[in-house]
């Protein structure tokens, strides 16, 4: 199940599978769509020939979720601060630290040991500790998992975030999504298999390098809704001042050419391929709107986001949106919480002060996450479908120069967590050290984490592999071990 | 320990030095060595009978199979063929005329040498290039700044092709331009191969040594696997952390290579007359020490700048100290790449350019020649064709001609069933493969049809885009219309973050990424930029309004012209009907749009 340099796989194709049971439907129906439906018919064979490689489309094994919602918490949420409870830091505080090796913070000022800025208490069932900044969060207790010894290998933002969404702290490394819309094709086509929602406050820094199919094929690329668009995705929608009858009628004469040309060179399924893509073109047309729309969600529902609140409504609309486009099959979507860096601050990097910072990008983040959780489970999502919350890295137990109240960058310990399909809920797995400075237990490493996702999805991580410049390349590169101690 | 600096010096002896363990298993791993170093790519060039034509070697192999090349293609679809393959643009109804009209025997021939004379052949065959050396004009990364003087690099790739310049002078020149003698403006540029990939500038204010340290491993990392897949076709780069896992190649030789290029930062700096330029700086460095599983904090012995024992016949060692000038550790280098008798320089040229002109190369992983990458289809022919490459004097534009003038590239592009039966992916070339264009060449196409492209070739990139800053650079999308914009895509800033919906859409590589070989997806998302896009629907409705001009406003007569200009073909009695029909009613906007649409238009056969 890979692709090999000795397979070449030339104009291939995104169709999948077969399409007979779907509808062939132009902008304005008529007779043509008819015809070109028998004649696509029969070039069903050659198009799914053409798909070999390029999409594997199917699990190694019985997967337990079938689609992934992944919270991207941008510039570092401190695990001090948020889920991991460090009752000796308590103790420590204002001592400078020693033994434990070199300070890997980004701007090299260790101040002194800073206590949690928040109280920690017990919640659920579970009794599981989080801090009394995210209330909401700790009313689901019971369904998360959290690893508590995640390490990173930066203790840079963006090599940082390139790892947790790539594996590879470099530029250019296919993401989770790409890989799992690349190993299991899309449940919907009409919907794009990887959806990015970028946070309304603006991108993360280097836009669209985080969500790059990298090597693998373009059409596995992260599609980045433009939330606050009416047009979520650039040129999706027929431009206002074309009437949508010529619109129609000149979709028609395409077809017409092009079913003339793709008969007259019966070959070449790339060629019936393009008359399909702009089939599932028109449909996108309609279904991004839809599903982007969400004027039908009942009041209540958007309560439970937050929408009507000024610090949840841009966050809170993109998980609900996350949601509606989970429903409709989409397999990868990723929310991204904070924007860029730089200041004033418009992520989770405290460097300066971390509970003023932290106040403000929690209240942003804490509700609409844990309506999402709430929302999925009601439905019976949750059971099929995986929740992964995250962030780059944690934030040093230490402040940053002395007196400071704010923490630096810390990479050699943070906590993230999964939920859902698989995942033994109202768990914790592997411990910080006693102040959480480096990790105690069970150390998780990122490509740890990604072969337990993949493993999750019914894929092998070491078998997920794509030929390029010399190397099968993985998303776990040459290691990973799935974290059996967290499967249900 | 001290590295015994003979020509013999190989990876087997170093990893028996190194080796712990005992005999039977160092023993194992020199058989494995041995045999590693026997792979085909490594040995020297076999000149096969001089009297063969490259047909012989195609239609020998195909009649193995009971299979004959196919008939040859129609005179307009060749002519269309050759002028995307040469300078990625469509051929003007005028040229068309005049080759299907040339009864000389020597049509064809004249059509290639015109072609290959147009200053727009560099533009083409250099925007192949740059996709291979991860050719990018803001650093990547978290601030993705813009690097407003990258642009001289892409200037120089196209002069370079445009020249034919000697491929061995052009390799040399990219390793060691800036310090090879008589030094040049061109010669400093030539060097920014090195650093014209992606680059952590946060690095600099990174205050850990340790995580400063990786980066910069990284760094040179980049480099190295520029350097080695781009001209040797091998993955030297995965042989960091440990030997390489498929290939003859020593986790040793890895630092032996990268201490040839450890004096090589990213940066701006004069270049001769030009006051600023992404070439990169200079820097003596420390000598440089093999880390042990790639780990900066495991430094080991001091290694000697070098190169691969396992191309034989060449001296790997470079005979200077570890503290050696860095200068001279690149012109060494550069010097045992542009040696005739290292086989993988030519091979892996002949290849790409066989890749660029048929779709895929004898060997289809363009980037690997090694044990991992794919076998050549035609072994002898690639060597028949990397041994005349070198006879020709390096001659890319000989190269080209000798592929070119062939029945092999000429032939049609129809089916056959009982070749597709036996050789699904044409690896035998029984018929020239239709290709659909890369996105630059579709833009370009559609300037050209619409009568709207800029020709003016180099300079500063033009910038679709507004740039904010809020730490880092954020790139705003516009399309505008106008000369400024109306220039070849190759001169559109090739920004990491800022990339084109249209271009993006058609498979435009990630600038940060070595791509020896593109993608060709068909997805919806082209569709809607085809549809959709106002670039696409500005150059529609000037394709129409330059036709109608040209036809005083005879819309009867504009359509003929619409199809000779978008398809370089006359529409059929049928098509001509239903094109009036469309252009009387709905206005030629609507033809054009279809057309540009058009999968004949998007295809090259």
């Amino acid at each position: 199940m890979s692709d090999k340099p000795s397979t070449p796989s030339l104009r291939a194709t995104d169709a999948g599978g077969p399409f007979s049971r779907r509808h062939f439907l132009w902008n304005s129906g008529g007779g043509l769509g008819a015809i070109a439906l028998a004649w696509m018919m029969n070039r069903e064979s050659a198009m799914a020939a053409h798909a070999k490689g390029f999409t594997i489309g199917q699990p190694h094994f019985r997967p337990r979720a079938n689609r992934v919602v992944q919270v991207f918490c941008a510039g570092g949420v401190s695990h001090l601060e948020t889920f991991d409870y460090k009752p000796e830091l308590e103790k420590m505080h204002g001592r400078s630290l020693e033994g434990k090796g070199e300070n890997l913070g980004f701007f090299g000022q260790p101040g002194t040991l800073m206590k949690s800025l928040y109280d920690f208490k017990q919640h659920g069932q579970s009794g599981l500790r989080i801090s009394s900044l995210l209330p909401h969060l700790a009313g689901c207790v019971d369904d998360l998992c959290f690893i508590h010894s995640m390490f990173a290998k930066s203790n840079n933002h963006t090599p940082a975030a390139f790892q947790m969404n790539s594996g590879f702290t470099q530029n250019g490394f296919p993401c989770m999504g790409a890989w799992l819309s690349y190993g299991l094709g899309t449940e919907n086509e009409n919907l794009p298999a990887f959806v990015v929602l970028p946070d309304a406050r603006g991108l993360p820094a280097g836009g669209s390098i985080n969500w790059t199919s990298g090597f693998l094929p373009a059409n596995h690329q992260g599609v980045a809704f433009r939330t606050q668009s009416a047009e979520p995705v650039p040129d999706l929608l027929t431009p206002p001042e074309i009437p949508s009858a010529m619109r129609a009628a000149d979709m028609d004469l395409l077809a017409a050419m092009n079913l003339d040309f793709a008969r007259a060179h019966p070959a070449d399924g790339a060629f019936a391929a393009r008359l399909r893509s702009y089939e599932l073109a028109a449909r996108m047309q309609s279904s991004i709107p839809e599903a982007t729309n969400l004027s039908s969600e009942p009041e209540s529902i958007k309560q439970l986001y937050g929408l009507d609140e000024p610090a949840n409504k841009g966050f809170g609309k993109n998980c609900l949106m996350a949601r509606r486009l989970l429903e409709r099959g989409v397999r990868f979507v990723q929310i991204l919480n904070g924007g860029s860096f730089g200041s004033p601050r418009t992520n989770w990097d405290g460097h300066e002060n971390v509970k003023e910072n932290h106040d403000t990008q929690a209240a942003t983040m804490d509700k609409p996450v844990a309506a999402l959780l709430q929302d999925l489970k009601q439905r019976g999502m949750l059971e099929d479908t995986l929740f992964i919350w995250s962030t780059e890295f944690g934030r040093s137990p230490l402040t940053q120069g002395v007196g400071s109240l704010g923490r630096d960058h810390h990479p050699s310990v943070f906590t993230c967590f999964l939920a859902g399909a698989g995942v033994t809920p109202g768990c914790s797995y592997g411990s910080s050290d006693e102040i959480g400075y480096k990790v105690g237990e069970k150390m998780v490493t990122i490509p740890d984490f990604h072969a337990t996702i993949l493993h999750l999805l019914g894929l092998d991580h070491e078998q997920l592999t794509f030929y390029h410049n010399g190397i099968n390349r993985r998303l776990t590169n040459v290691e990973g071990q799935v974290i059996h101690g967290i499967l249900s | 320990m001290s590295i015994p600096r003979t020509q013999l010096l190989c990876a087997m002896l170093l990893a028996c030095q190194m080796a712990s363990a005992g005999d039977s298993s160092a023993e194992k791993r020199a058989a494995a060595d041995s045999e590693k170093r026997r792979h085909w790519a490594l040995q020297p060039l076999v000149e096969a009978n001089r009297e063969l034509t490259l047909d012989d070697f195609i239609t020998a192999r195909l009649a193995q199979e009971g299979l004959a090349l196919s008939t040859e293609a129609d005179r307009p679809t060749l002519l269309r063929r050759l002028n995307f393959d040469l300078i990625g643009l469509p051929p003007s109804p005028e040229e068309i005329d005049a080759f299907v009209n040339d009864t000389s025997p020597k049509a064809f021939e004249m059509a290639v040498d015109r072609l290959l004379a147009s200053p727009h052949y560099g533009e083409r065959w250099g925007r192949h290039w740059l996709d291979v050396v991860r050719y990018t004009e803001s650093n990547g990364f978290e601030f993705d700044r813009l690097r407003p003087n990258a642009w001289h690099y892409r200037d120089y790739v196209i002069k370079s092709f445009n020249d034919d310049k000697p491929y061995d002078r052009f390799v040399k020149e990219q390793i060691a331009g800036d310090v090879l003698e008589p030094v040049t403006s061109e010669g400093i540029v030539a060097a920014s191969l090195l650093v014209c990939g992606p680059w952590d500038a946060s690095s600099a204010i990174q205050t850990n040594p340790t995580q400063k340290l990786i980066a910069r491993e990284d760094e040179l990392e980049d480099m190295v696997a520029a350097v080695g897949q781009t001209f040797l076709g091998l993955t030297v780069n995965c042989a960091r952390c440990h030997d390489h896992k498929f290939d003859a190649i020593s986790q040793m030789e890895y630092y032996r290579i990268k201490s040839v290029f450890e004096g090589v930062k990213h940066g701006e700096r004069a270049a001769g007359n030009i006051p600023a330029s992404y070439v990169g700086t200079r820097v003596e460095p420390e000598p440089t020490r093999l880390f042990k599983r790639g780990e900066v904090t495991s430094p080991q012995e001091v290694v000697t700048p070098g190169a691969l024992a396992a191309v034989a016949g060449l001296n790997p060692d470079f005979e200077m100290p570890s503290n050696a000038p860095e200068a001279q550790r690149r012109l060494k280098f550069a010097d045992w790449l542009g040696d005739p008798r290292n086989p993988l320089t030519a091979r892996v040229m002949v290849n790409r350019a066989w890749q660029y002109h048929f779709g895929q190369g004898l060997v289809t992983t363009p980037n690997d020649l090694g044990v991992n990458g794919g076998r050549p289809s035609h072994p002898e022919l690639l060597d028949w064709l990397a041994v005349k490459f070198i006879q020709s004097g390096w001659s890319v534009k000989a190269l080209h001609r000798l592929i070119i003038n062939s029945a092999t590239y000429r032939q049609g592009s129809d089916g056959n069933d009982k070749a597709a039966s036996l050789d699904a992916d044409n690896l035998l070339l029984w018929r020239y493969n239709p290709r659909r264009l890369e996105g630059e060449a579709l833009r370009d196409a559609m300037l050209a049809v619409s009568g709207q492209l800029n020709p003016a070739m180099g300079g500063p990139s033009f910038q679709p885009f507004t740039i904010t800053e809020f730490n880092a650079a954020f790139y705003h999308l516009f399309d505008r219309g106008g000369p400024e914009f109306n220039r070849r895509t190759v001169y559109r800033v090739n920004v990491n973050s800022g990339k084109d919906p249209l271009l993006d859409a058609f498979d435009c590589p990630d600038p940060s990424v070595k791509t020896p070989r593109r993608g060709m997806t068909t997805t919806p998302l082209q569709a809607l930029e085809l549809m959709n896009n106002s670039f696409v629907l500005r150059q529609a409705r000037m394709l129409g309004e330059r036709s109608l001009v040209t036809c005083n406003h005879d819309v009867s007569a504009a359509i003929p012209m619409i199809y000779r200009l978008a398809l370089g073909r006359r529409p059929t009695a049928e098509e001509a009907l239903r094109a009036e029909k469309v252009a009387q009613e709905r206005g030629p906007t609507s033809l054009c749009w279809a057309l540009l649409n058009s999968t004949e238009f998007v295809y090259v056969r």
